[in-house]
């Protein structure tokens, strides 16, 4: 008889202690925070995901007495009443002063990460589009401005230097793809016919051997797993200078390398 | 009460329901050991060169398995297949063919470099990357596959398009630039953010066996296909088989040694050079080159001796049926009509359709699937076309309005063949590359432009030119210059004519077909 409340029940209390366990494990919980705005915005989460646990608590603790109270019982006639209106008046004025807190609290963290006027005055670093499925880079080369013969192309490869604001224009060439850079906190959605500017920083350098992470976030077809990236952050501008350096020249190869087979990058 | 049953009965089932799919869902993601073991396809081959011929069938597969193995999870390689430490890297599990085969275990842990090596070698990357578009043969006609033009490589040939040798084979570096860094213009993605170095070596390696297995199993079958089929087992062997092999990685390895390395300095991009580039293209220079012909006369790809732009993408991207298999029925159909007509003069050339042709007409190979063209239909395009004349009283009857030799004819037979030769060697409808938009399938490093064009593409239309100046290479630097400056200056071609049409696209570049 009590089968359902028992098996809400169970799912509840994993789900519970699922929501515990994450912040101890580092593949369940956020990737290390490297950006000056990221601790805003997990801040935010924090706060929203505080909220949403204890709702969810509340609620399925809820759940679970309803069904677990009133089950169907043979014999006993289930009675119909209209509703408590207070009850509702109140559960309909919690959420919203939630939402309406939630709303005024994060104003400032969205208007200095997507307003336009807050954007740093710098030149954008590069041009990506998106498209089905890999991100496209296009640098401006020595002379500083895009769409000239020395742009630097290349495929998946976002690098830049440690705490300078940077700043990309975004576009996408065919479906909605969205530019998610999880160590920065940052997401912005690719929409077709638009350039989007996006800017981020990061405060901690590359370690040797690792990288961080490129990805779409928007599901854009069938391929969307193979868009990845891999983000370079350098520790001085000369280091990234170094970089841009080779990779031009490589680009701008003419002649059959001679002593290594592989080409490097 | 009755309904109370029915209700019991169904929160019975959901009960035994659910642990089944909670069940099912911890299983999901377990990989390798739930999955079943996957099979190599049939090549298409075996059906059009050895119909009916079950034994030779059979002894290819027999021969072919021997040197590769049945299956892609009891992989073989013979020795000496130039493959990093003889196929190591291919799988988990490896053997050699030789005199007795012995299965080598490997060791899981083996770190190579910095990167730890993946647990199932090139074959699981493969399976995870790259068969979808790919397939499981490496046929280019894995699930994702129809989604894309241009289709994806099918390796079985032995031949890739975009290499700096001067054969059909490009070295593991043209491999590695492709990898990693894609195709632009086509689907291939770019991987080097999705796999270490490492794994881009392994999966080099089994993109290599993976061709080596189709290349021979294509050259089996053509050498089954003049063999009796009495004596299968005689001709087809596994020791041809394994020689065939020999051969193909030979090939292979021998790819390594002929990259197209004497490059003559570039030359500055300079005015001179940029102009000197631009008489090239639009052949007006003694040479006559042709590029205008294919390219355009503004470089956007619509050039005369192609297939009009309009009709390519009606059949590329509309799914109707290509032209020219239409016009190969067509033309049949009006070749037996006329030859009839001009022996029944008797009877007033009138022709009894049913009788006559239907036979023929159906026994006419088109391109791709054959279609089944209702003989009312086909019969109708004619008509319209203004080529035979249908009886009022039997629409059985017909007879032809021009003789075989009539221009309109002509211009449809030019047609067709302008389709014909309007394909790469894959059968695929190609179009020449708009050189305004900055795209380079085959790289854009002045070095990738100069080896396009000194050596043309493979198993496409795009022929090689070194030939053309043998004692002045360096003036493909001044074509290169022209081509990577047109982008960024449209006005380069602005006020160009057309050229005279040409009746085909220059021959393509013959190169060994290995």
């Amino acid at each position: 008889v009590r089968f359902w409340s028992i098996l809400f029940g169970v799912m509840a209390i994993l789900c519970t202690a699922a929501f515990v366990y994450a912040p101890f494990h580092p593949d369940w919980w956020l990737p290390p925070n490297v950006s000056t705005i990221g601790y805003e915005v997990d801040h935010l989460f924090f706060i929203i995901l505080g909220i949403t646990g204890v709702v969810f608590i509340g609620t399925q603790i809820a759940l679970f007495w309803a069904m677990f109270r009133y089950p169907a019982r043979e014999g006993v006639k289930a009675f119909y009443f209209h509703g408590s209106q207070r009850l509702e008046v109140i559960w309909t004025i919690i959420p919203s002063a939630i939402l309406v807190f939630i709303a005024l609290y994060q104003m400032g963290t969205w208007a200095s990460i997507k307003f336009r006027t807050s954007a740093p005055k710098v030149q954008p670093l590069a041009e990506v589009t998106a498209r089905q499925f890999q991100w496209i880079m296009r640098y401006p080369g020595r002379d500083g401005r895009l769409g000239t013969e020395d742009d630097l192309h290349l495929v998946n490869d976002l690098r830049f230097v440690k705490n300078t604001p940077v700043v990309i224009h975004l576009k996408t060439k065919d479906v909605l793809h969205s530019f998610f850079l999880p160590q920065m906190r940052i997401k912005q959605d690719a929409v077709p016919g638009l350039t989007i500017p996006v800017w981020f920083d990061a405060n901690k350098a590359t370690p040797t051997g690792s990288e961080y992470e490129l990805v779409c976030a928007e599901l854009c077809g069938w391929g969307h797993y193979k868009m990845r990236g891999r983000v370079t952050v350098y520790e001085t501008q000369a280091e990234w200078q170094k970089w841009m350096d080779s990779a031009i020249e490589e680009q701008s190869r003419a002649q059959v390398a001679e002593a290594s087979a592989s080409q490097g990058n | 009460m009755v309904e109370l049953r029915e209700e019991t009965s169904v929160t019975s089932r959901f009960r035994l329901g659910l642990p089944v799919v909670f069940a099912s869902l911890t299983v999901c993601g377990c990989g390798d050991k739930w999955m079943m073991s996957l099979s190599y396809s049939k090549n298409e081959m075996m059906e059009s060169e050895l119909r009916d011929k079950p034994k030779l069938q059979a002894a290819v597969t027999k021969a072919v398995n021997t040197v590769f193995g049945d299956a892609p999870d009891r992989m073989r390689v013979p020795k000496g297949s130039g493959l990093r430490d003889g196929g190591r890297y291919l799988a988990q599990q490896w053997e050699y063919v030789g005199d007795s085969p012995s299965p080598h275990p490997t060791d899981q842990s083996k770190t190579l470099g910095q990167y730890k090596t993946h647990p199932s070698g090139g074959y699981a990357l493969y399976r995870y990357h790259c068969l979808h578009c790919h397939g499981l043969s490496g046929d280019g006609n894995g699930p994702t596959a129809p989604f894309l033009y241009p289709k994806p490589r099918d390796y079985r040939r032995g031949v890739y398009k975009f290499t700096s040798t001067t054969t059909s084979k490009p070295t593991r570096d043209d491999l590695r630039r492709t990898l990693n860094y894609g195709l632009h213009g086509t689907s291939m993605p770019a991987f080097i953010a999705q796999m270490s170095p490492t794994d881009i070596e392994q999966v080099i390696d089994y993109v290599i066996f993976l061709s080596a297995r189709g290349e021979t199993e294509r050259q089996l079958v053509a050498e089954a296909a003049s063999a009796e089929e009495k004596d299968a087992e005689t001709t087809i062997t596994p020791q041809l088989a394994v020689e065939t092999a020999t051969r193909v990685f030979d090939f292979w390895k021998e790819a390594e040694t002929q990259v197209l390395k004497s490059v003559p300095p570039r030359l500055p991009s300079t005015r001179e050079s940029i102009e000197r580039g631009r008489e090239l293209f639009l052949g007006q220079t003694k040479e006559k080159l042709e590029c205008a012909g294919c390219h355009g006369p503004k470089g956007v790809g619509n050039g005369p001796s192609f297939i009009d732009q309009d009709v390519f993408y009606d059949v590329v991207f509309h799914g109707k049926a290509s032209e020219k298999q239409e016009l190969y029925e067509e033309l049949t159909a009006f070749d037996q009509v006329a030859l009839k007509s001009e022996a029944a003069k008797g009877g007033e050339g009138w022709v009894d359709v049913k009788k006559e042709l239907a036979a023929t007409v159906n026994s006419a190979k088109g391109f791709g699937p054959i279609k089944a063209v209702p003989m009312d239909e086909l019969l109708s395009r004619l008509e319209a076309r203004g080529l035979i004349t249908r009886d009022r009283a039997g629409a059985d009857r017909v007879k032809s309005k021009v003789k075989m030799s009539d221009p309109r004819v002509v211009d449809l037979r030019a047609e067709r063949d302008l389709w014909e030769k309007s394909l790469d060697d894959w059968e695929n409808p190609l179009r020449p590359s708009n050189l305004n938009q900055g795209i380079y399938k085959g790289g854009r490093r002045p070095l990738d432009l100069y080896w396009r064009i000194s050596k043309g593409i493979n198993g496409a239309k795009m022929p090689g030119h070194l030939q053309t100046f043998p004692d002045q290479p360096e003036r493909i630097w001044d074509l290169v210059n022209f081509v990577m400056a047109l982008p960024y200056e449209p006005t380069l071609l602005k006020d160009s004519q057309a050229p005279a049409a040409s009746p085909a696209p220059p021959a393509a570049p013959k190169v060994a077909s290995h």
